[in-house]
């Protein structure tokens, strides 16, 4: 499966951009500290404001310096790391909670259903962005926070593309025979309906990396996101914005950066969608 | 000793017409059949597309609750119990459907989509063994199982749609035109396994198709269904050398025969849906016979020789 996966994401202009993309940024902010010569919190007052290479900079700080100093690509690959565990935790709770919900909500329909959908509509009727900032303030201002309150809030995403996935399921030829054979439901979701919701699974998810890593700038930038004393890109320009009119690079790197990866994800996630519609590609099978 | 039972089970679907004031439509897919299947026989069911024989079959596997009427398996009034209340039985009655490319899961192997159902029932001990032998069983390749469905042919992909049924070793299957859409050396082939496996386990079915000359080669004896009822019976060889039903004998004439004198009987329009009211006969509309007393009453199916049952006013 995996292997079928990344011959599928090979053979994909977009999703194989997008996987490289994140691979790259994966491998970052793994090797963080022997990619950046500084610490990415100490400051140095002699060295603030220092332009990037090509307005004037040296090598020695590539991206230049914010204005207490601190080298902004230590900052930068640092910050990769807090965002993509943000965005890799959010996304695997929003997951582990939207997913069954959805699949026994379309499988089981019924009463199961009704209370899904009820949930879900009520998510829907409550702006997320009021959402979030009411949990955070309620949780307190902590990265961890964060995740919980992206997977209490996107659950929903999942359950509710899953849902009328197996609704479609639910009514193919393949598992009406599952029944008339007698099969369990636990057995028919496992072997019949879970194999043909993976695909939107893994688009879904993909999404749901990029979705976290723009509520963190978002959040972070109000102050309701990472605390402050942990570098990630949306503390970079939360801070940076506060001098933007004399030095604009500690924001714009930063910006930059959350733009490519979300550009990624996306570009992984339509073509993963490609990849698994049958009327488009037969590789992944 | 009849292994299953079929006393005037009607199924008749429900549409919503639109319009002001909104009224229900009835669709009468299966109306008033009975038969008797006995353990170890074929019965071969025929009619042209559209006459309820797919409707009776999900039926009788109870894919759909009767209408009215009784089915009885193994002595056990099965009519109105939900499939998953079926308990033990619900392995010994099973279907095949028409279409293998929609009845096989497309993400699974072969490996899993005929060991599955054995998880199902504990008979599982070894999968990677068990799917090599249900393959060799059915005459295909044992590395067929790690291929995906979509890697084989139709009439490949219903071996094993079958062969994922008779894994359980039923004691009834419906067979629902699983020949239909394959061409002629996949049908005998699969039709020689049917019987091969019949021999050896004395398994009953119910073979549907719309085309009597396949039906007449696998079953002992032959139900003809028209719009929802039987309206002729015999054993194969009575039923298509002696046909009486003026539809029977349409049917018949249909296929050309190495018969010189071969003519096909015109049979006047098309089949229609049974909705609404029925009076009369159901072929009343196609009959070349057609009586006043067609029109105004339904013959009862009628013995007319020994096991030989027809439903005409020609022969009351
Ligand atoms: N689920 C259903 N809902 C409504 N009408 C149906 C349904 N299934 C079958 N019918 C109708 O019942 C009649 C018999 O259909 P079917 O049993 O499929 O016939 P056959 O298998 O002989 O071609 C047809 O008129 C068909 O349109
Ligand atoms: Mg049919």
């Amino acid at each position: 499966m995996l292997w079928l996966m990344l011959r599928a994401i090979a053979g994909n202009h977009r999703a194989l951009f997008g996987f490289t993309i994140l691979l790259i940024y994966i491998i970052i902010a793994i090797f963080a500290p022997l990619i950046s010569a500084y610490d990415p919190l100490s400051t140095d007052m002699d060295h603030a404001y220092l332009p990037p290479v090509g307005l004037g900079g040296t090598f020695e700080h590539p991206l230049g310096t914010d204005g207490l100093g601190r080298d902004l690509l230590s900052r930068l690959v640092h910050s990769a790391r807090i965002d993509l565990i943000i965005a890799f935790l959010a996304a695997t709770g929003a997951a582990i909670v939207g997913i069954p919900a959805g699949i026994l909500a379309g499988y089981l329909g019924g009463k199961v259903n009704r209370v899904v959908q009820a949930l879900t509509d009520a998510w829907l009727s409550f702006p997320h962005v009021v959402f979030a900032i009411v949990l955070i303030a309620a949780l307190g201002v902590r990265w961890i926070n964060l995740v919980i309150a992206i997977t209490v809030i996107d659950w929903t995403r999942f359950a509710r593309v899953i849902r009328g996935e197996v609704f479609g399921i639910r009514e193919k030829e393949f598992v009406k025979v599952a029944e008339t054979m007698g099969l369990s439901n636990l057995l028919i979701i496992t072997s019949e309906v879970i194999p043909n919701v993976l695909p939107t699974i893994l688009v879904v998810y993909t999404l749901e990396l990029g979705i976290a890593i723009s509520v963190e700038a978002l959040m972070s930038f109000v102050g309701l996101g990472v605390e402050p004393a942990i570098v990630s890109w949306g503390n970079m320009i939360a801070e940076g914005m506060s001098y933007i009119r004399t030095c604009w690079w500690p924001v714009v790197f930063p910006v930059l950066a959350i733009m490519i990866i979300i550009l990624a994800l996306n570009a992984l996630g339509d073509g993963l969608r490609e990849i698994v519609d049958p009327r488009t590609s037969r590789v992944l099978r | 000793m009849a292994l299953l039972e079929l006393i005037d089970v009607k199924k008749y679907f429900y549409e919503a017409v639109g319009g002001l004031i909104g009224s229900t439509k009835v669709i009468r897919a299966v109306d008033g059949v009975d038969l008797t299947i006995d353990r170890g026989e074929i019965l071969g069911l025929v009619g042209e597309s559209g006459c309820g024989k797919t409707t009776l079959g999900r039926t009788i596997v109870r894919m759909y609750e009767p209408t009215s009427g009784k089915i009885i398996f193994e002595g056990k009034d099965i009519s109105h119990l939900p499939p998953k209340k079926l308990g033990g039985l619900r392995k010994d009655l099973l279907i095949v459907f028409q279409d293998p490319s929609t009845s096989l899961n497309p993400r699974r192997k072969i490996k899993d989509v005929l060991t599955t159902p054995l998880l199902q029932y504990g008979m599982l001990y070894d999968k990677e063994k068990q799917a090599r032998e249900l393959l060799l069983e059915v005459g295909l390749s044992p590395e067929y199982a790690e291929k995906y469905p979509f890697e084989l042919g139709g009439g490949e992909q219903q071996l094993i749609a079958t062969a994922r049924a008779l894994a359980l070793n039923p004691k009834f299957i419906v067979l629902d035109e699983i020949t239909s859409s394959l061409d002629i050396p996949a049908q005998a082939r699969l039709l020689n396994l049917l019987r091969k496996i019949h021999e050896e386990r004395k398994t009953s079915y119910l073979y549907i198709s719309h085309d009597i000359s396949v039906v007449r080669c696998i079953s002992k004896n032959i139900a003809v269904m028209y719009l929802g009822k039987i309206v002729e019976m015999a054993a194969s060889d009575e039923l298509v050398e002696n046909p009486l039903h003026p539809y029977t004998k349409a049917l018949i004439s249909a296929i050309p025969l190495l018969d010189a004198e071969w003519k096909p009987i015109p049979l006047k329009g098309e089949i229609q849906r049974a909705i609404g009211e029925l009076k009369g006969c159901v072929f009343k509309e196609r009959c070349p016979f057609q009586k006043p007393i067609c029109l105004e009453e339904c013959p009862p199916l009628k013995e007319v020789s020994k096991n030989h049952w027809v439903r005409c006013h020609l022969y009351l």
